[in-house]
């Protein structure tokens, strides 16, 4: 094997050496890496399916879109209002009675369970008698 | 017919030029006529010239010599091959003869030339490197008196005579790895004046070099004008031995050996020995400028004859460890996307799970103290606005979730009071 490799060209010998130094510098790296954050990927993952669990979630996290979300939304509180303000953000108005403030509560919390988004900065609520209006923004994960 | 003299008509080819002569050979050696000079595209008549000289001169040989690269010395003759004689123990072989239509009677290789011209000066165990140049080419062999050791060939075109003499030093250095001699004594053949080759020879190979300069007619002459000299020597085509046969009389004019597409089928030799020439292509000269290291190492080990599939083979690991890495690379983004996804969503679950938790708490303090009309909640503050009954308690209720708050009130005209409330979380 060793007198083979004597007996090729520089080329060759060149060639070898690239391949090896690739893949000491590179694929062992790299390699090492994928696996690394394999492990990790998976505990939040398993971290995300334990939330989805508790909350009695029985489907996965989906991807936010504007219809989707008004109408499931439009199942649990009177009104919803979805206003796109840019490629990745939504304006979010939702009328409800006071006794729903459960609902919304438990809403918030489970929000992000249900659809890639966040809650950007605050949420507003607005009171009057007895209807509560509350508005915030959401932008896509 | 006793009276007519015995002529020798010598004729070769040397880039596009086919150049003639004949002498006339006398008991005190030969008498050479004008060298006539022809253009290749004037072969008829440079055949019709021969042809009178023939008719002309009905005692006669025709002598060409073989400036191919494809013979070689070896010590076994070859009958599908043509052969001549050399030595008692040693043959020039080469594919065929490829001579096309021209009248030759006599065919000498350059190495029964450098024999013919040095045999009397090999000793027994002195080794004699013999060099010879003709048109461009450099015709070696290594012998002593009793055989010819190793021979090669090479071409000298487009070289510079330092490069030349690199090649003749390093092909002595190539034998001596095979056969542990140097070359105790350097006899050069030369038929121009090559004076810088020779300079730059002497000093490549540290050698003292006394250079023969002779026309190849010369030596043509001489080696016809003896039928002893010559009946061994000149070189045969087993495939066209009647035509061979008949050179052996000189009284008989022999015809041009066409056999060359009868030869064309013969099966090349493997010539797998330690030549240093490796004659494919007798007519390309191209050739000889394939690298003397190439060369060497293929007659050495025959590990680089293989020469393209062991490059592409060397790509292979390259490329493996590309793949392997490219694979890796590919999968560890596309993992981190979708870690870097996860990793947001638990960050805005619990962000999500504190604004519901304060939301709960502010809503819940609230009670039946008071009424509230406006809330803003982020993760870090909260601001509230409302309208009170029990300033008190809901003071206490504030307090108690969120303590260091602001809480203000603030008589209103219908005897109502309001409230705001602000605190960080």
């Amino acid at each position: 094997m060793l007198e083979n490799l004597k007996n090729q060209s520089m080329v060759t010998k060149i060639l070898y050496l690239l391949a090896l130094l690739l893949f000491i510098a590179w694929v062992i790296p790299t390699m090492l890496s994928y696996y690394s954050n394999m492990e990790r990927y998976q505990d939040s993952k398993q971290e995300i399916s334990k939330l989805l669990s508790k909350y009695k979630i029985d489907r996965e996290t989906q991807p936010f879109t504007k219809e989707l979300f008004q109408q499931t939304t439009e199942s649990i509180f009177d009104k919803v209002e979805v206003k796109r303000l840019d490629s990745n953000r939504y304006h979010i108005d939702i009328e409800m009675k006071r006794e729903d403030l459960k609902n919304f509560h438990n809403f918030i919390d489970t929000l992000s369970l249900r659809y890639y988004v966040q809650i950007d900065g605050e949420l507003k609520f607005e009171a009057k008698e007895d209807t509560v209006y509350a508005s915030f923004i959401v932008s896509k994960l | 017919m006793q009276n007519q003299p015995y002529v020798t008509i010598t004729h070769y080819k040397e880039r596009e030029f086919y150049y003639l002569n004949h002498a006339i050979q006398t008991q005190e050696g030969f008498i050479p006529k004008d060298i006539e000079q022809f253009h290749e595209s004037e072969k008829e008549k440079f055949i019709e010239r021969i042809r009178q000289l023939q008719k002309k001169y009905p005692k006669h040989q025709v002598i060409s010599l073989s400036l191919t690269f494809n013979q070689v010395v070896k010590d076994k003759e070859d009958p599908t091959k043509a052969c001549a004689k050399l030595f008692k123990e040693n043959y020039v072989i080469q594919d065929k003869i490829d001579i096309g239509n021209l009248p030759v009677t006599l065919y000498f290789s350059p190495f029964a030339l450098l024999y013919e011209e040095y045999k009397d000066k090999l000793g027994e165990k002195k080794l004699t490197l013999l060099i010879g140049l003709f048109d461009r080419k450099l015709y070696i062999m290594f012998a002593t008196a009793d055989k010819v050791h190793q021979s090669w060939i090479i071409g000298t075109r487009g070289l510079t005579e330092k490069q030349i003499a690199d090649r003749v030093y390093k092909s002595m250095k190539a034998y001596y790895k095979i056969s542990y001699k140097f070359a105790d004594q350097v006899e050069m053949l030369v038929n121009d004046d090559s004076p810088k080759l020779l300079k730059v020879l002497r000093e490549e190979l540290s050698m003292k070099i006394l250079p023969t300069q002779k026309t190849i007619h010369y030596l043509l002459h001489h080696m016809g004008s003896d039928q002893n000299l010559f009946i061994s020597s000149f070189i045969k085509s087993y495939l066209a031995g009647n035509q061979a046969q008949e050179a052996s009389s000189i009284n008989q004019e022999m015809v041009a050996l066409h056999s060359k597409e009868e030869l064309e089928n013969v099966t090349v030799n493997s010539l797998d020995d330690i030549r240093l020439n490796t004659p494919v292509d007798s007519l390309s000269d191209e050739h000889s400028k394939t690298s003397f290291l190439k060369k060497e190492t293929s007659s050495r080990g025959g590990v680089s004859s293989q020469k393209v599939p062991v490059s592409l083979f060397s790509f292979i690991p390259l490329l493996f460890v590309l793949l392997i890495g490219g694979y890796f690379f590919m999968q560890e983004r596309n993992l981190e996307e979708q870690r870097n996804l996860i990793v947001s969503q638990s960050l805005a679950q619990s962000n999500n799970t504190l604004l519901s938790m304060t939301s709960k708490d502010v809503f819940g303090a609230m009670g039946k103290n008071a009424e509230l009309q406006s809330a803003t909640i982020t993760t870090d503050s909260i601001k509230l606005k409302g309208v009170v009954w029990g300033i008190e308690p809901l003071r206490n209720s504030l307090d108690e979730r969120f303590s260091n708050g602001e809480f203000v009130i603030k008589p209103l005209e219908n005897f109502m009071t309001e409230f705001s409330f602000k605190s960080k979380i």
